[in-house]
């Protein structure tokens, strides 16, 4: 049985790394998702073990172990491994795994998620949409006759901070928030 | 150890440390213009991308000082002075760095780390302004130059409004319910004074019951609380009724902003919602408990039972109040761990208090630094050469009073405080306070000075009593003996010469409080004793302030 289970598992890594693999060569959504060197590892303690390697925009997917991934995540068994993946809640389930001790990480387990959205992708289950209706009393545009509109200061839309406000521009890239968008090292709290 | 929550109240070694470092922060001058940079203590890096910004460490250093301020209300100058420091920044081009800089949407949107994306809704993802981008100058909203007067940036306006209010609460004093100018796009100039600026939060939010956008054009409950919290103190600093809007905006979000599952419980919590794509970000399964704990120190002064029902799914959610459980922290900002120790606290929870209390204890690197160790904070194994001024500040709130000590300022703010008995002109930091109240009952001041560096024991100092019913008939004993290096000032304040040390006062002013202020003289005696005169006198503070010179930071 555990045989079984363990294949299954395999299975389940390997078709989930090809559809990743084709949705990052089909989608420009899911290219603009992948977008640092990073590997992600998916295992169990039973012998199972899958790969994925990102680059930005492109990401390659394999068997075994890696040298040094960015996170990884094992179950105790394979069994476990592919029901939770399969699961149609399966963060809350991997969770679940992590505060009962029957699984483990190292690594960035934020990782999970960013991982975890990417494989909607592939098993479209859960996946999350814009609401048809707005919630009541959305505010979606200026409102000429609003008790606060004359104290706004509003000028014409702008795309671009000002180029000549040079102070500005130099100010605006020591910001933690534009040097980790621009591929900076940054911490992780 | 976590402060005493002991009576009578006293600022422990942490607490007093951690003054000693936003005192520096505060007090040293540094450049937040648009030529500027603030100094590298400012917390510029926490909780990113929303609130990796030097504001953040501007207000929440600031929610310390008034539960500072209520252990010791009778001596207040410090916290005046810092909080003075906190809000003067708060009108700077730094303060409003993203507002004025973050024009139009982000040229990186295809570009953000993993870490940032699991902020953004998945469909969003690669095509949508990371939490943090303020996009001022978008279509339809324009480009707003005045940071403060802006359809979005609520999260600047509301916690510049809650600092203010901090400084109120601590000084008594209205200088920023004056007009002062915010700096703005292109270095313009606005002028705006505090009840103007609550009047506009309130008509805009009257408005707009779903809640201001706190960027363009993103609706954070993390946010809108925080600008509620500010409402709802300036009504109990004021007597006004401006907070009813946060009320309305509490029973929306239940109704709107939660998803309840078909058995009742909360499925998530939104963390925020953007109108304009029709879309609420939340996090999947357990993960949600993060969204959960975000606002709660800001919603329980309002609304208990909300905060509640919200704390217990995300400790629920986390696993954090079971035992059996490791306390995970998959997401490894402390922020969130720190914030559920403080609502434990305050909702007396605790088992879970005591266990997160212990895991960051062990994880959070709380450490004394500098000459003498006189300072105080959570290094976070960050290896930065400064604590996290954003994260230490909230597990200093998680330790300073009571359990209800952040609650309280928000609901029963001691205004009476200004006219009692006040100790002032105390040389800090190079003497310290620990203890500083007004019993009623005894018609005393308790005063403890703590002098953190060894170098500055014996050094001559003088203090002063301000608010006193009659200056001339107070007497005062320190460790048994009676202290006689006096002057009256006037009939309401003295001098007290003496010399710096770790000493214990026991002032009698005849104050017994607000209606018997008449109670003084007929007293005075039965309190001052057969106490032996102190030997502290005028010649040997002389000799003393001769023989010990200035050292650091007194000078």
């Amino acid at each position: 049985m555990s045989l079984f289970h363990r294949v299954a598992f395999r299975l389940v890594l390997a078709v989930l790394g090809l559809g990743l693999v084709m949705a990052c060569r089909l989608s420009r959504h899911f290219r603009e998702q992948v977008t640092r060197t990073l590997v992600v590892q998916v295992g169990s303690r039973d012998g199972v073990f899958h790969h994925y390697r990102f680059r930005p925009r492109a990401l390659s997917s394999h068997l075994g172990r890696a040298s040094a991934p960015d996170l990884s995540l094992t179950f105790d068994t394979a069994r476990q491994g592919w029901l939770t993946l399969l699961h149609p809640h399966a963060i809350g389930k991997i969770i679940e795994a992590l505060q009962a001790r029957k699984a483990s990480y190292t690594g960035n387990a934020v990782l999970v998620l960013w991982f975890y959205a990417l494989t909607r992708f592939v098993l479209p289950i859960g996946r999350t949409r814009r609401d048809r209706v707005a919630l009541p009393g959305s505010f979606i545009a200026p409102n000429p006759d609003s008790a606060v509109a004359s104290r706004i200061t509003r000028e014409p839309a702008m795309k671009e901070l000002d180029p000549d406000w040079k102070p500005a521009h130099v100010q605006r890239n020591k910001m933690a928030l534009i040097k980790a968008s621009r591929g900076e090292p940054f911490p992780l709290f | 150890m976590p402060a005493s929550t002991s009576f009578p109240p006293r600022l422990n070694d942490r607490a007093r440390g951690w003054l000693r470092h936003i005192w520096d922060k505060s007090t040293t001058a540094d450049d937040w213009s648009s030529s500027g940079e603030p100094h590298a203590w400012w917390d510029h890096t926490s909780t990113q991308p929303m609130c990796s910004l030097p504001r953040f460490d501007l207000h929440e250093t600031g929610y310390v000082l008034p539960i500072m301020c209520d252990i010791t209300p009778a001596w207040r100058e410090v916290y005046t002075r810092i909080a003075d420091g906190l809000v003067e920044r708060y009108t700077t081009f730094w303060a409003s760095v993203d507002w004025l800089t973050l024009i139009g949407h982000d040229p990186d949107q295809a570009n953000y780390p993993p870490e940032y994306l699991i902020n953004i809704p998945e469909h969003l993802r690669g095509r949508y302004d990371i939490p943090g981008w303020t996009a001022n100058g978008v279509e339809p909203w324009g480009l707003q130059p005045d940071p403060l007067g802006a359809d979005g940036n609520l999260f600047t306006r509301g916690f510049f409004n809650l600092l203010m209010c901090f400084y109120r609460y601590v000084s008594g004093d209205d200088k920023w319910e004056k007009p002062f100018q915010v700096s703005g796009y292109r270095d313009q100039l606005f002028e705006w004074d505090q009840p103007r600026l609550v009047d506009f939060i309130h008509a805009q939010w009257k408005e707009r019951p779903q809640g201001p956008h706190c960027e363009n054009t993103k609706v954070w409950p993390f946010c809108v609380s925080g600008a509620g919290s500010g409402l709802q103190l300036y009504d109990q600093l004021h007597g006004t009724q401006h907070a009813a809007v946060y009320d309305q905006w509490l029973e929306y979000a239940q109704q709107h902003f939660l998803q309840i599952n078909g058995k009742g419980n909360i499925e998530s919590f939104a963390f925020y919602y953007d109108p304009i794509e029709r879309t609420a970000a939340t996090f999947r399964d357990h993960v949600d408990g993060y969204a959960a704990l975000a606002p709660l120190m800001y919603n329980l002064p309002k609304n208990r039972a909300f905060t509640t029902r919200l704390y217990e799914h995300a400790m629920n959610k986390l696993g954090w109040n079971d035992p059996r459980k490791p306390i995970l922290e998959l997401h490894p900002d402390p922020r969130f761990l720190t914030l559920a120790i403080l609502i434990a606290r305050e909702l007396g929870d605790n088992a879970t208090e005591t266990r997160l209390r212990s895991y960051a204890e062990e994880n959070y690197e709380p450490r004394f630094w500098g000459e003498n160790n006189e300072y105080f904070g959570w290094w976070f194994h960050t290896g930065e050469p400064w604590p996290r001024g954003q994260l230490s500040s909230l597990m200093m709130v998680t330790e300073l009073g009571g359990q209800d000590a952040w609650s309280r300022i928000f609901q029963h703010s001691n205004a009476a405080r200004f006219q009692e008995p006040t100790l002032s002109k105390v040389d800090y930091p190079a003497l310290g306070i620990a203890q500083c109240w007004n019993d009623h009952a005894d018609g005393t001041m308790l005063i403890e000075t703590v002098c953190p560096r060894s170098s500055n024991r014996g050094r001559a100092t003088t203090w002063e009593i301000t608010n006193l019913p009659n200056a001339r008939e107070v007497q005062i004993t320190s460790q048994g003996h009676s202290v006689t290096t006096i002057n009256v000032l006037d009939d309401r304040t003295i001098a007290v010469h003496t010399t710096m040390d770790d000493r214990i006062y026991t002032v009698y002013t005849g104050y017994f409080g607000p209606e018997s202020l008449a109670k003084t003289a007929g007293d005075a005696d039965s309190v001052s004793g057969d106490a032996p005169t102190i030997t502290v006198t005028a010649d040997s503070i002389a000799q003393a302030a001769k023989s010990k010179p200035c050292s650091g930071s007194c000078c």
